[in-house]
């Protein structure tokens, strides 16, 4: 979700009542001698409103698996998520009074703390990472393909090689002299075993990172090096195809990477909230109990 | 630039077309590790449950005087659910603990009679806030009332406080410079000289503030200044035998029975004592009786007996005590010289003397505690002592003196329990509890 001017009401929203919240949280506490606590009307009050917007946070993923619910629609729940999650922070700081209670409630912090961080750092990811998607890979293939796209590469990468040893192997391949023949026949050998060495795993599914062909510069000089062997446009031919291979694969591997910043918060992210859920709930139950 | 391989043409060779099928990998290790956070989840709301662990869902840790009961909320919290009645009802006088708990072990006496309204326990003293001293609430509570006595109901003697800054003068100094009610003569200036004072042996000793002023047991207050204690020594309340007789075993004893003095009491008790001293000594000295007199003295003192102390012992006596009774309770020494007389005297014919009247405590509403600032010289909260000539002078420190030291940016604590109570601990009842040690650590974890 990209923070727009269509978040401007929310945004609006959330600023005005967290500093609404905060005032009143100020000036009762004020008045209250000792200071307001989490166990006093105000405070469960706090407790309560920042408990509901918890949940309403929380139905987003309801929103996700019960789609035949006639609920709001999706990105408006998600607009809300972002605002009110961080409006319930603001609540509970007030229902706490800024303390941090004994070691469940710290727990509870802790969690809430996270689950808040790794919410905004998946935000900022939303806004960095589609554009460096942009810029950075313009052939970008849907997340789930890759696997595929690559299986595809090898196939096509064997292809190719296949295609090299049958003109090596082919009875009517006209040679200008026996010492060309050679030639051509060292730089056939030399470039398969460079793609069973190098390029074959390089079109694996996990992307090696470590990989010479990895880096454009490096792979552009290992390429530039092979056309300068071969001997024919042939072969300059499918060097040339297996460069444009290697180059899609970096790009897929970028692709992977980007992707991976712009996703993998959520394995925090939704984890900790389900954590805080259950802390919470233990902690309502125990302070609605004593 | 598009990929030069997967062209629109060839886009059903590189794709699969039934991928959303496939089951997706960060979906897969996001469901993963949701159930592992939910399992999580699941153990610490069990552990935060679990009936032999209170501590750790307990709002902060018990203070000292209660971290016994840290597993058994029960001992305070008797009834539940009780927030959940004061958010139904909106109503904050809805305690989680009752004061019937609290006064189970404690008794909380009123504060003030006249005070308009009785706070819950728990509103002053909050517990679950660690080590903090659960018996120093903060200032509000107390200026809640105090910052405005009339419009909070109350009545009484006491000025309206919204802090040490702005705290009234002491009561004491109110009324312009305050007098000593105490009736005793003494001078500071004559017993602080720095060249000493004359001790009975002659020699001089040089006396400072605690050579009388000692603390109580509680090293809190100073203990009353006491004459057997303090005074005894260098003023004696001796007495002369009259006609003493010259030399030898007799004489011995005559100068012996001088050196106890008379006891420190009232004029007629004194007499008492004196007589049967007497009594005594002349029953163990009948040579006393028969003693030649000693020589007439040559200028005689008028109003002083010169004829000799009759031989019969009763009316020996009697002539004994006619001159103790003039040095020790007529003359300018004796109880005179410190003790005021008043008129008339007693129907005994033995003069009255003032009580001596020294307030044992000065600051009765406030407590303190000299032991804490043993560090100070007396003189910096007792002002010029040395200078005092008279007991009507009084030498106790002004509020200014204690705010020296006792604001915010000198760091001495200024709140309103650092120097008064709130309970009246006058009307606490004696021991004798209601709870057994069973009670008190029974349930404590072993």
């Amino acid at each position: 979700v990209l923070i727009d001017s269509t978040h401007k009401h929310w945004i609006a929203f959330s600023a005005g009542a967290a500093v609404i919240a905060l005032a009143v949280w100020w000036w009762l506490d004020r008045s209250t001698p000792g200071g307001l606590t989490g166990g006093s009307v105000a405070g469960l009050w706090y407790a309560l409103l920042g408990s509901l917007l918890m949940l309403f946070a929380w139905l987003l993923s309801a929103v996700r698996h019960f789609p035949k619910w006639r609920l709001p629609p999706r990105k408006w729940w998600l607009k809300g998520h972002i605002w009110l999650g961080l409006l319930s922070g603001v609540l509970i700081l007030c229902h706490s009074s800024f303390r941090f209670g004994g070691p469940l409630e710290q727990a509870l912090w802790a969690v809430f703390g996270l689950t808040l961080l790794t919410g905004a750092f998946g935000l900022a990811m939303q806004h960095i990472v589609p554009r460096l998607l942009t810029v950075r890979i313009p052939a970008e293939a849907p997340y789930e393909q890759i696997p595929h796209i690559c299986a595809v590469m090898r196939r096509k990468g064997d292809a190719l090689v296949q295609k090299i040893r049958g003109s090596a192997a082919a009875p009517g391949l006209v040679m200008g002299s026996t010492l060309h023949m050679t030639f051509f026949l060292n730089t056939t050998t030399q470039l398969i075993d460079f793609y069973e060495a190098q390029v074959r795993p390089f079109f694996g599914d996990r992307y090696d990172r470590s990989s010479p062909l990895a880096n454009p510069v490096q792979a552009d000089a290992v390429f530039e090096n092979l056309s300068g062997l071969a001997g024919t446009d042939e072969l300059k031919e499918l060097i040339e195809q297996f460069r444009i291979l290697c180059q899609e694969r970096r790009q897929l591997g970028e692709q992977e990477r980007l992707y991976h910043w712009l996703h993998s918060w959520l394995l925090l992210h939704i984890p900790l909230s389900v954590l805080l859920f259950f802390l919470g709930a233990a902690h309502a139950l125990v302070a609605l109990y004593y | 630039m598009p990929s030069p391989l997967r062209d629109p043409k060839s886009l059903v060779e590189w794709l699969r077309l039934d991928y959303f099928r496939q089951p997706r990998r960060l979906r897969r290790l996001l469901r993963l590790v949701t159930w592992a956070a939910l399992l999580a989840g699941a153990v610490l709301l069990a552990l935060a449950l679990w009936p032999a662990s209170h501590s750790l869902h307990q709002a902060g840790p018990l203070s000292t005087a209660h971290a016994m009961f840290r597993n058994d909320c029960r001992q305070c919290h008797e009834e539940f659910f009780r927030p959940v009645q004061r958010l139904w009802q909106a109503d904050g006088s809805v305690r989680s603990v009752s004061d019937a708990s609290c006064l189970r072990c404690h008794d909380g006496p009123l504060h003030n009679p006249l005070q308009a309204q009785t706070p819950a326990c728990v509103t002053c003293h909050r517990e679950h806030r660690g080590r903090a001293a659960l018996a120093r609430p903060d200032d509000p509570h107390c200026t809640s009332c105090h910052a405005d006595l009339r419009q909070a109901g109350g009545q009484g003697e006491f000025r309206d406080v919204h802090g040490f800054a702005s705290h009234p003068e002491f009561k004491l100094w109110r009324q312009g410079k305050p007098a000593d009610p105490g009736t005793v003569r003494f001078s500071h200036l004559a017993h602080l000289d720095a060249a000493g004072v004359r001790a009975p042996g002659g020699q001089r000793v040089r006396l400072d503030c605690t050579s009388c002023h000692k603390p109580d047991e509680a090293r809190r207050y100073m203990k009353p200044v006491s004459y057997d204690a303090h005074c005894k020594s260098c003023h004696p309340l001796s007495f002369p035998v009259a006609a003493e007789p010259g030399e030898g075993a007799l004489a011995r004893a005559v100068r012996e029975f001088s050196k106890l003095p008379a006891p420190h009491r009232e004029p007629l008790m004194v007499r008492g004592v004196l007589r049967e001293r007497f009594t005594r000594f002349a029953r163990d000295n009948p040579a006393i009786l028969s003693a030649p007199p000693s020589p007439p003295p040559v200028r005689p003192i008028p109003g002083r007996p010169t004829a000799a102390p009759p031989a019969d012992l009763g009316k020996w006596v009697d002539y004994q005590l006619e001159q103790t009774d003039r040095a020790l309770f007529l003359g300018g020494g004796g109880c005179g010289f410190c003790h005021t007389r008043t008129a008339p005297d007693g129907p005994d014919g033995l003069p009255q003397f003032a009580r001596s009247d020294i307030p044992r405590r000065w600051f009765v509403h406030s407590t303190f505690r000299h032991d804490s600032h043993r560090l100070l010289r007396c003189v910096e909260c007792h002002g010029d002592v040395s200078a005092s000539k008279t007991s009507r002078d009084v030498l106790l420190p002004r509020i200014e003196s204690c705010r020296q030291c006792h604001n915010p940016q000198v760091g001495a604590r200024s709140d309103c329990a650092e120097c008064h109570d709130y309970h009246d601990r006058r009307h606490e009842r004696p021991f004798d509890g209601k709870l057994t040690v069973r009670d008190c650590a029974g349930r404590a974890p072993r």
